[in-house]
């Protein structure tokens, strides 16, 4: 049956995704050669794995290069410059082509890192226009300010998020989850993938499934990263604003979501339902490991978890799962991508 | 050899399978539960379910479909609950006496609506709840693949279906739910946000958003009355049309199309 080779596909693309979380996270630039810590170490191929990387290729995934940037854009702004750095040094877009190698796309994704247009709050993003996938380097500027705040909370109340995460791990699990998230928009879009929800939920499903795919300390880091940044993001305000109030935003769009009812116009669920999607998946996905979301009072015992995420592998096992290469997902599953820091 | 052997078996199933057409042809049927005695309002509810013969007319309604299995269709009294899941096992689906009560409930209590708004929310919204429900039973007769939570597929297919019959059925479906949605939203705070279905909130602006991505022009007073956010109508072409390839991909294939012509032919 399918179970296998699913999960060989959810390693690769949450290997992929947290080979990118580690070089943008850690500045100490390490390379692929060192050891795998945990990750593919489990699996018996594994020793053998670190010489198959040569069969990782895909002519359908590329790096977008434009003079000579291997895809690693010139930031317009100077902080960015080290980021990007570390980046390359990591390899990230290099080793994301290499997880996205077993998949069978009919036609070519492209993918390259920018300092994007949207500011400081820019993420990364899916384009259907060049069919490319766009990893921010404001990003991970953005999350290191969340992982500060994270840990703070975390120290004053244990309790305040379902697990308990670490910087470096957040850092790496959140990076992971959001490139999965857009990896499944881009999926949708390639793969003419037949959406009857919402696709932002659906992208959410996406990123959860294949990460718990991966062994649970491997999957923990990724599921904790994308549960507790959800808790730190509001839901939708309870009270009407004062359009005469000083802060009362000018832009529109900014005004709809200051309003009670407005704001529920948004394509994504709120923070509160994307929250608790992902902790339902987690213990809809292995009941044992995450069964304290059930009794620690994180999830409603009348919510059917078991059910939606066997609707997830469903979908999951009839849209996408056709387009893999069983053989190359194998070798993919066998690699070794983690770093040590990011696992504790 | 094996090949005589596997085209003998080949053979008796497909006799087995024109004997089993023959004699047990898929139905659809539709039935009433009896409202508590004591209650007038679930009373009220299940005779207007039975005189409007709404039931029957999902059912006609339904015929294009290829069944593979029978499906029931009923009208019940649920203990207090506004729904009763789908049940995959008896292939039924399930109008609470409840839900119906409470939509009439709610639009009684907008004293200063519109006769006319009163009425179209009340029939918008029983379209949208039998549609709603039925649509969970289509997902799993066909094995239709879910992305996304489930109850915001069946409110998109529900307001997708709504839009294949012509746009003064449209209106009134689509914007009495509306309405319905508006009148009926409460606050969500913390825990809420765990709940399978969708604030009340999220669901007006769904139906609306396919409402405006299928036909602009019919519904082009959506975005210009500032009902869409000008960020979400942009987006609502490209949300119809995903919806519009998730049901040409996953339920056409089991729906009769001259039938189908015949249905959006005719006048509901």
């Amino acid at each position: 049956m399918v179970r296998p080779t699913l999960r060989a596909v959810a390693l690769l693309a949450f290997a992929l995704s947290l080979a990118a979380a580690d070089a943008a996270a850690s500045g100490s630039g390490g390379n692929n050669a060192s050891p795998a810590p945990a990750g593919g170490a489990a699996n018996p191929a594994a020793s053998r794995a670190a010489n198959d990387d040569a069969a990782l290729t895909n002519g359908k995934v590329r790096i977008a290069e434009e003079n000579g940037d291997r895809g690693y854009r010139q930031p317009k702004t100077a902080a960015y410059a080290d980021t990007r750095v570390k980046m390359m040094k990591r390899q990230v877009l290099e080793e994301y082509v290499k997880f996205l190698a077993p998949l069978k796309l009919p036609k070519t994704l492209w993918v390259y890192v920018d300092e994007c247009d949207g500011g400081d709050g820019a993420s990364p993003y899916y384009s259907p226009d060049n069919r490319a996938l766009v990893m921010c380097y404001q990003f991970m500027k953005t999350m290191e300010d969340r992982a500060a705040l994270i840990t703070q909370a975390e120290a004053k109340n244990p309790k305040f998020f379902p697990m308990k995460v670490t910087r470096d791990g957040f850092l790496a699990g959140v990076f992971a989850g959001v490139i999965l998230h857009e990896t499944g928009h881009a999926l949708f879009d390639v793969l003419d993938v037949p959406i009857m929800g919402r696709e932002e939920d659906a992208a959410d499903e996406i990123s959860t499934f294949v990460a718990l795919q991966f062994q649970p300390k491997l999957a923990d880091v990724v599921v904790a990263a994308y549960a507790d940044v959800g808790e730190t993001f509001a839901n939708p305000p309870t009270d009407a604003p004062d359009p005469k109030a000083a802060d009362y935003p000018k832009d529109k769009t900014e005004q709809c979501f200051a309003d009670p009812f407005c704001a529920f116009a948004d394509v994504h669920g709120t923070w509160g339902q994307r929250f608790y999607n992902t902790l339902c998946l987690m213990y809809g996905g292995n009941p044992q490991h995450y069964g304290f979301l059930l009794t620690g009072g994180w999830l409603p015992k009348n919510r059917d978890c078991p059910a939606e995420y066997a609707q997830v592998r469903h979908a999951f096992a009839k849209t996408i799962y056709p387009f893999i290469d069983t053989d190359l997902m194998a070798k993919v599953q066998a690699r070794a991508w983690f770093k040590v820091n990011e696992l504790k | 050899m094996r090949r005589p052997t596997l085209a003998a078996a080949i053979v008796s199933l497909m006799q087995w399978l024109v004997l089993a057409a023959a004699t047990a042809a898929p139905q659809l049927n539709i039935g009433y539960g009896d409202a508590p005695a004591d209650d007038a309002a679930l009373a009220h509810a299940h005779d207007i379910l039975v005189k409007s013969q709404a039931l029957e007319e999902l059912g006609s309604f339904l015929n294009p479909l290829r069944l593979p299995t029978d499906l029931n269709i009923r009208g019940d009294a649920c203990g207090g609950a506004f729904r009763r899941p789908y049940d995959s096992t008896t292939k039924t689906v399930t109008i609470c006496y409840e839900m119906i009560a409470r939509i009439l409930d709610v639009a009684k209590a907008q004293t200063s609506a519109s006769d006319q708004d009163r009425n179209q929310a009340i029939v918008g919204t029983i379209v949208e709840a039998l549609f709603h429900e039925t649509a969970y039973a289509l997902f799993d007769l066909f094995d239709v693949p879910i992305w996304g939570r489930v109850d915001d597929a069946a409110d998109r297919l529900t307001a997708f279906v709504m839009m294949q019959f012509g746009e003064d059925n449209a209106r009134t479906t689509i914007l009495g739910a509306a309405l319905f949605f508006n009148w009926s939203a409460r606050t969500w705070t913390g825990q809420d946000f765990a709940s399978t279905e969708a604030p009340e909130a999220q669901r007006f602006f769904n139906f609306l958003c396919i409402a405006y991505g299928g036909d602009p022009i019919a519904f082009d007073n959506l975005k210009t009355n500032g009902a869409l956010p000008e960020y979400r109508s942009a987006q609502c072409a490209k949300e119809y049309q995903q919806v519009r390839k998730a049901f040409d991909l996953r339920l056409m294939p089991f729906i009769d199309p001259d039938l189908l012509v015949k249905a959006r032919a005719r006048t509901w």
